[in-house]
């Protein structure tokens, strides 16, 4: 499926490493992830698992002294972003890529307007550059009128504390696709919120992606909302991607022992009671497990197991990192 | 309502609520002194050996009630009976013995400059003043093994463990005591699906091995689903529906029971037939300041009626343990 | 995460047993105080500068000119050999002179600081501890009232009201002092006691005396102890300006703000007089700033290191 569109992004073996007392902590390890144009690709894990460090690595936000990339390469459009200067970045950053972060009342300044924010987002984008005040403060209204907010006149003069999180949160992705971007990223965007203005939130967000063409790398530590969002999953534990499916054939047909043991855990509407859930916790990125990073929590690990590291081997479409896992798609030594 | 109305289920109650109100003065505004109603004529019963699911969003006084519950407030108005007697704010040691809470951030709730040692051994001195320095750290040793924790464990302080691990701790200071009655604040909303299905797991062994009761306070429907008894259902400050689980799943009947149901995020097919259709929120939560007049929930609701935005409903009976808040018949 | 102190290291507990992590946490300490190299260069100054005071009767070369000595065959010597700093109108080795005013310094430094951070750091705990009661606003507005008066001034006014010597001037000190403490710990003890550890500790029935000392102050003193290393710095400075103007440490004992004082009168022919005592103010105020950035820094990384 990825061989007959070109990715817009492309991300191949990236391992990184955080610079900790005398040691580093092997976060990343060798993640790979691709994204179609227009395509909607959720990036699924539990806390810690480097997803967020996986996009900030590809906008470039990591601390350049505090962490080390010793392998990989990460694609935008075919170029290697990790090769650009600073200033190459940023072009990219303002014309291509949009972040939505999970708390939206940390991405708005408190001390300036919702106005005057989102007039300086436009004021640097690259779109942005040939406007006038005037067409500027056009551009964010209509874009605070785009993600349902009444009376943007009024909205514009607010201060981010006059609004509730869901509303900052309508404002975060209006600032995120009021310029033309190819590629949103939305790091949790609804996890702060309650369910109800969560399910508001995502409806919305679906709607500006598709309405827009952007492709979108949705980023969530829940199963039920990467199903209801997206295209293709890509479950990620301890810095690798350990499958990788179009959403409906993960769901259907979940693979690796750890996303059979997460969607376990999940509880479900049908009640059932809840089950085990994973032996164990996440293994300790200074001294990260040998062979498959999932092996010391894994109920049908074996020798392989802990000495190598299995590569992501692709069934037919359904990318899957395990050697228990056949080629025919279907799971041995059950 | 009346009292009688609400008794219908516990034959045993171990907490009766009785019109239970607990606002907070904001100060004046026109003449007027305003209040955050943040529990708002509340009543209910808790059978022993219940799992009770209280369900809202933030803003909905489900935390309030429970520090009402554990006595961290005095309530504005209304009782709390614990096992019929009523307790107030200020608490006899054996009572304080008898109610314990967890907290939703594990984090904030074990003191980091403590031993988690240190932390077990508080409730034990306080409550059991008799025991030996030898006696306390064995009895350190069979909390941590009640809650699967090695017994290494006693020696690290709560920087040093994971957050999941952080939260056993604070379920095993939690069960020091030797309390009957357990106030769960969103135990697991921090935690991650996987440690989270462990952590309740084992409240539920603790729970039979030791007949507790549980008033579980969380905002997912998904799991009361899977663990309670009963569910009630919270709008700012107000019951909005309470039934037995099957039946609360079966027939969701509130409007905005079923706009919670309807968002849940499910991962098949199958929970996907157990919602209702779509219902996309109108709007957001009201400031528990400013309540709307009439039903409060009206200006969110999909089904409104003429009647809603001027006559605020009283709760009532549609079905053997089931109430709700709602003009729709 | 994103910053290398706060990766997401995770779920998993380190191994080994406690003596272990013990000397790990000292070499993570001090690798979190010797990232920044002035806070090796504070320890540095601030380490010589206590040996020098306390061997002041070893190190300096002329000992016997720390008291009442007069030589005026060397009357405003400059430097040389012999005084290596000049000597001053006495004929006194001004570097002699410094040194032992170092002791001085460092005594009243010491005792200020003794006196005034358990006094302020236990009632500004009680008074966070107590927020909203009238202990909270009995002791909080008496420190207000301390603070709204300039610090130097009410100094002053003690010092001029008791007779001139070090102890007044250390009264003075103390007197002035103690409230920057207990506004301190008030702001971190009044947001502590709302953290749920505490909440916790007083549903179970703990008594008041545990909560504040127990579960409260250990808490609260990381800050405490960076202020007090920032802290010797600025009292040694106002001890200076003290007997500058004639209200600290008197003659002939030494002390670097009189040493300045009187030098001051013999500029700009005898520099010297003036330039070294005051240099070694800067010095020794500046190391004992770098010193507590460093302990901040450790503190601090220590503190996060749960999240």
């Amino acid at each position: 499926m990825t061989e007959s569109t070109p990715a817009l992004l492309q991300i191949e073996g990236l391992k990184l490493w955080y610079k900790v007392y005398k040691n580093r902590a092997k976060v990343l390890d060798g993640v790979d992830l691709s994204v179609a144009p227009g395509q909607k690709v959720g990036l699924v894990g539990e806390a810690g698992c480097g997803k967020t460090t996986t996009v900030k690595s590809v906008l470039g936000l990591l601390p350049r002294g505090g962490c080390e990339i010793p392998a990989g390469r990460i694609l935008y459009e075919g170029e290697d972003i990790l090769g650009l200067t600073e200033k190459e970045l940023t072009r990219i950053r303002n014309s291509q890529i949009a972040m939505i972060h999970q708390e939206p009342a940390a991405a708005l300044n408190p001390v300036f307007t919702v106005g005057e924010q989102m007039m300086d987002v436009v004021r640097y984008s690259a779109q942005g550059r040939g406007y006038g005040k005037k067409e500027r403060r056009e551009i964010v209204l209509g874009a605070i009128r785009d993600v349902l907010i009444p009376d943007p006149e009024r909205i514009f003069h607010f201060y981010p504390n006059q609004l509730s999180g869901g509303m900052k949160q309508r404002i975060c992705i209006a600032m995120a696709v009021m310029t033309e971007r190819r590629l949103l990223i939305a790091d949790e965007p609804g996890t702060a919120l309650d369910v109800t203005i969560q399910s508001q939130i995502h409806a919305m967000l679906e709607e500006m992606v598709a309405q827009r063409g952007m492709a979108l790398v949705m980023i969530t530590h829940s199963l039920g909302v990467a199903r209801e969002m997206t295209d293709v999953i890509n479950i990620m534990y301890a810095g690798t991607i350990v499958e990788s499916a179009v959403s409906a054939e993960v769901f259907a047909h979940p693979l690796h022992p750890y996303t059979q043991g997460l969607m376990e855990a999940v509880p479900r509407l049908r009640g059932g009671g809840i089950q085990a859930g994973i032996y164990g916790s996440l293994p300790d990125y200074l001294a990260p497990p040998p062979g498959c990073r999932f092996a010391p929590r894994c109920p049908r690990a074996g020798d392989r197991c802990r000495a190598e590291k299995p590569a992501l081997a692709d069934l037919s479409g359904h990318r899957v990192a395990c050697f228990h896992v056949g080629t025919d798609g279907s799971a041995k030594c059950q | 309502m009346s009292i009688a109305q609400i008794n219908s289920n516990a034959a045993d109650p171990i907490l009766q609520i009785r019109s239970l109100k607990q606002y907070f003065p904001l100060g004046k505004k026109g003449g007027q002194r305003l209040f955050v109603k943040a529990v708002d004529d509340v009543s209910l019963d808790i059978g022993r050996g219940e799992i009770l699911g209280l369900v809202g969003e933030s803003g909905s006084g489900k935390s309030t009630l429970a520090y009402s519950v554990v006595g961290l407030y005095r309530p504005s108005a209304g009782q709390i009976l614990f096992e019929g007697e009523k307790i107030g704010a200020r608490r006899p040691l054996p009572l304080r013995k008898d109610i314990q809470i967890v907290f939703q951030d594990p984090g904030s709730s074990l003191n980091p400059r403590q031993t988690i040692g240190e932390i077990l051994e508080l409730p034990l001195k306080v409550h059991f003043p008799a025991l030996k320095s030898g006696e306390r750290q064995k009895r350190v040793r069979e909390l941590l093994q009640m809650v699967e924790l090695p017994a290494a464990y006693a020696w690290k302080t709560p920087g040093a463990i994971g957050s999941g691990e952080k939260q056993m701790a604070a379920i095993a200071r939690a069960l020091a005591p030797g309390p009957k009655f357990i106030i769960l604040d969103e135990p697991t909303s921090a935690l991650d699906v996987s440690i989270q299905a462990k952590i309740i797991n084992m409240l539920l062994r603790l729970r039979r091995e030791h007949n507790l009761t549980y008033l579980f306070i969380t905002h997912d429907l998904s799991l009361m689903r899977n663990i309670a008894t009963r569910v009630i259902i919270l709008y700012l400050g107000r019951v909005a529906e309470i039934a037995g689980t099957e039946d609360f799943f079966r027939r969701p009947t509130h409007p905005y029971t079923q706009m919670l149901l309807s968002s849940i995020p499910v991962l098949g097919a199958e929970d996907e037939a157990l919602k209702p259709a779509r219902i996309l929120s109108q709007g957001e939560i009201p400031s528990p300041v400013n309540l709307p007049t009439g039903c409060s929930f009206h200006q969110r609701c999909h089904a409104v009626l003429d009647r809603c935005p001027g006559d605020d409903p009283s709760l009532r009976q549609i079905g053997a343990e089931h109430w709700v808040r709602c003009h729709r018949q | 995460m994103g910053t290398p102190e706060k990766n997401p290291v995770g779920e998993t507990a380190p191994a080994g047993d406690g003596r272990e992590r013990r000397t790990d946490t000292l070499k993570k300490a001090w690798y979190r105080f010797s990232r920044n190299k002035l806070s090796v260069v504070g320890l540095a100054v601030v380490t010589l500068v206590v040996l020098l005071a306390l061997l002041a009767p070893v190190v300096s070369p002329h000992p016997q000119h720390a008291s009442a000595y007069t030589d005026f065959a060397n009357s405003c010597a400059p430097p040389s050999a012999e005084f290596p700093l000049g000597a001053d109108n006495m004929g006194r080795d001004i570097l002699t002179r410094v040194i032992f005013s170092l002791r001085g310094a460092l005594y009243m430094a010491v005792i200020v600081l003794a006196i005034s951070v358990p006094v302020g750091s236990f009632l500004g705990i009680m008074a966070g501890y107590m927020k909203n009661s009238w202990v909270d606003y009995l002791i909080m507005r008496v420190t207000d009232v301390f603070l709204s008066v300039p610090a130097l001034l009410l100094a002053l006014a003690v010092a001029s009201l008791l007779e001139p010597n070090l102890t007044n001037a250390m009264i003075a000190v103390t007197i002035m002092w103690w409230p920057w403490y207990a506004r301190l710990v008030y702001g971190m003890a009044s947001s502590c006691r709302n953290e749920y550890y505490v909440i916790s500790a007083e549903l179970i029935g703990a008594g008041r005396l545990h909560i504040i000392f127990r579960e409260i102050l250990p808490n609260c003193l990381a800050p405490v102890f960076t202020k007090m290393a920032l802290d010797v710095g600025w009292v040694i400075l106002i001890g200076a300006t003290l007997s500058y103007v004639g209200l600290g440490e008197q003659p002939p004992t030494p002390s670097l703000g009189q040493m300045v004082a009187d030098g001051a009168r013999y500029m700009p022919e005898a520099w010297w007089m003036t330039i070294f005592p005051s240099l070694a103010i800067v010095v020794v105020i500046l190391g004992f700033n770098f010193l507590g950035d460093g302990i901040g820094d450790m503190l601090a990384r220590g503190e996060n290191r749960h999240d």
